[in-house]
């Protein structure tokens, strides 16, 4: 799929599949097209060259993008409505007859704020509304760019749980952007990163990142743990560096313990979607 | 759908109370403030009451809409129903959730939905005018002369048909620039220019393609024609050739064109920015 807007490719040639089920990131520098990219599966914008297919049928069938619910960019309200306003009215526009409004306000922290008028909310709380607005149609798939935009920590940390519980116990696929790496790392099973419009990797982020990561270990004595690991890790100070993958990591510790070592810490090292990141985008910051 | 946009829309505009009074309650409540203080004068100043007939003051109120002045406010809301989810950047919120027809269909029902009760509010208030006149004594009411609900159907009717073109025209524009004012500008020049046109031509002798050209010329002879009044002396709307039926027509095809205009305009629409 290719989107261009007048001389400008936003995105070129771009193809890849999001399987259904779990958290998805797409990843890019300001411009690089995320959002482009959702507003082409909502079919706010048409692709110029190409097509794209969601949930099995095209974005302009209103019967596909009823059960999409999405936050673009940073949400925008009626100023004359309240919070439960918004919800009753976007549900309207959904043609959901009895929408659960407190239950979606509660679940984004918004049930002390349910009568206020949207123009006097904070950045932070009008993510929250825009994700309650996105949940309002109980959608299959979940869009979100930058769902934590504006958020304090204690907010994101909400957030995070909130999207891995819709993922792991609704079942709702969500597609989701963000500049917080660490985060996305933490939410999301498979990423994709645009640089200036085009793919540059795609997959699972265990996968992307096996070989990147190095497990920092430090225990009480560190002859007993290299010995333990049996020539895998190098010195690094006090502790002991070694090459693992993430799935392994959990066996490897109990080993550890269980053959007597005293584990003080057990971190992950450099390497990291981060490192990943830059490396793909070349540093790309304005794509 | 369509109903779940027009329900949504709705509820959206019961809670603008701004755009409600300043565009349909407005125009309804200036005329009646306007008529009680000139019955009150006329009883103050007057010796013997004027008489009202009941059925033409009502037929005269709902024509009021006519005036050019008076669709500013229409046309005032109408720019405000179609031009806010650009203003307000709300369209990415709204429409992956149902048709743009169904939206942008939403709001013509909306805001003639709004019409409809401005034009009964105006009916109202000449009834509570001739009433008031009749309490203070500045009227003398008397009953109505000749037919009196199929006038006041045909100029309702008519009212509400120039009431929605206008708000066709301030939607198309609306949605091509995604601005209000730019909308509303231009319904007034438009509204102006038909005026400066209309000065121009003498109602009973326009050719039809000047009904087609100018939407208030037929509204004009539509309610000439409902109301039985001569567009000259001697000369009846609608006798003989057939003005009355052309001019419903031009009126009717402008409001379905806009109205066709206005949903294909949003259709092909590309909602990168609002």
């Amino acid at each position: 799929m290719t989107k261009r807007f007048g001389a400008v490719t936003a995105l070129d040639r771009l193809s890849f599949s999001v399987p259904e089920g779990g958290v998805y990131g797409i990843l890019g520098a300001n411009g690089a097209g995320k959002s482009t990219f959702f507003r082409l599966c909502l079919d706010l914008v048409r692709p110029s060259g190409g097509g794209l297919s969601v949930l099995g049928g095209a974005p302009g069938q209103v019967a596909v993008r009823r059960q999409i619910g999405a936050m673009i960019e940073t949400p925008r309200y009626y100023p004359t409505l309240t919070a439960a306003e918004t919800l009753m009215m976007l549900a309207r526009t959904s043609g959901v007859r009895a929408p659960e409004i407190g239950r979606w306000l509660a679940r984004v922290g918004l049930m002390d704020a349910v009568h206020r008028k949207v123009r006097h909310f904070s950045v932070g709380m009008k993510q929250r509304l825009g994700i309650a607005a996105a949940l309002i149609a109980n959608p299959r798939l979940l869009i979100l760019d930058e769902p934590t935009s504006g958020m304090d920590p204690a907010g994101i940390l909400e957030m995070r749980t909130l999207i891995r519980e819709l993922a792991a116990k609704d079942g709702v696929t969500i597609l989701l952007s963000s500049h917080l790496l660490d985060e996305v790392q933490r939410t999301c099973d498979r990423v994709a990163i645009f640089a200036r419009g085009t793919l540059v990797a795609e997959g699972r982020i265990d996968v992307l990142l096996a070989g990147q990561e190095k497990l920092r270990l430090l225990a009480t004595s560190q002859q007993a743990l290299q010995a333990a690991l049996g020539g895998r890790g190098v010195c690094d100070g006090d502790g002991v560096l070694m090459t693992v993958s993430r799935a392994e990591t959990p066996s490897l510790l109990r080993a550890l313990v269980d053959g007597g070592i005293d584990l003080i810490e057990a971190r992950w090292m450099g390497g990291g979607l981060e490192k990943f990141y830059l490396e793909q985008t070349g540093g790309d910051h304005a794509g | 759908m369509l109903a779940d946009a027009i329900a949504a829309e709705a509820f959206r505009a019961r809670r603008s109370g701004g755009v409600l009074f300043w565009g349909f309650i407005a125009v309804p409540f200036a005329v009646l403030t306007f008529n009680l203080m000139l019955s009150s004068w006329i009883a103050l100043h007057m010796r013997m009451p004027v008489p009202l007939d009941l059925g033409r003051q009502v037929v005269g109120g709902v024509a009021l809409t006519g005036s050019a002045f008076f669709q500013v406010f229409y046309a005032a809301a109408a720019a405000t129903m179609f031009a806010a989810d650009y203003r307000w950047e709300t369209w990415r919120l709204i429409t992956p959730r149902n048709s743009r027809a169904s939206l942008i269909l939403a709001r013509f029902a909306v805001y003639g939905a709004g019409c409809a009760g401005s034009l009964v509010l105006l009916g109202l208030a000449a009834l509570v005018q001739c009433a008031y006149g009749a309490l203070i004594g500045s009227a003398a009411l008397v009953p109505p002369q000749g037919p009196f609900l199929l006038p006041l159907i045909g100029t309702f009717l008519t009212g509400w048909c120039e009431l929605m073109v206008l708000g066709g025209i301030v939607a198309v524009i609306a949605i091509a620039f995604r601005a209000a004012l730019g909308a509303l500008m231009t319904a007034m020049v438009f509204a102006v220019g038909q005026w400066v046109a209309m000065a121009m031509v003498h109602p009973w002798e326009a050719p039809f393609s000047w009904y087609a050209a100018l939407p208030r010329l037929s509204a004009y002879v539509l309610r000439a024609f409902v109301t039985g009044q001569e567009l000259a002396p001697g000369i009846a709307a609608g006798a003989g050739q057939g003005q009355a039926g052309v001019a419903a027509l031009c009126l009717v095809g402008w409001m379905l064109l806009l109205g066709g205009c206005a949903v294909g305009l949003f259709q092909a629409q590309e909602l990168a920015r609002e």
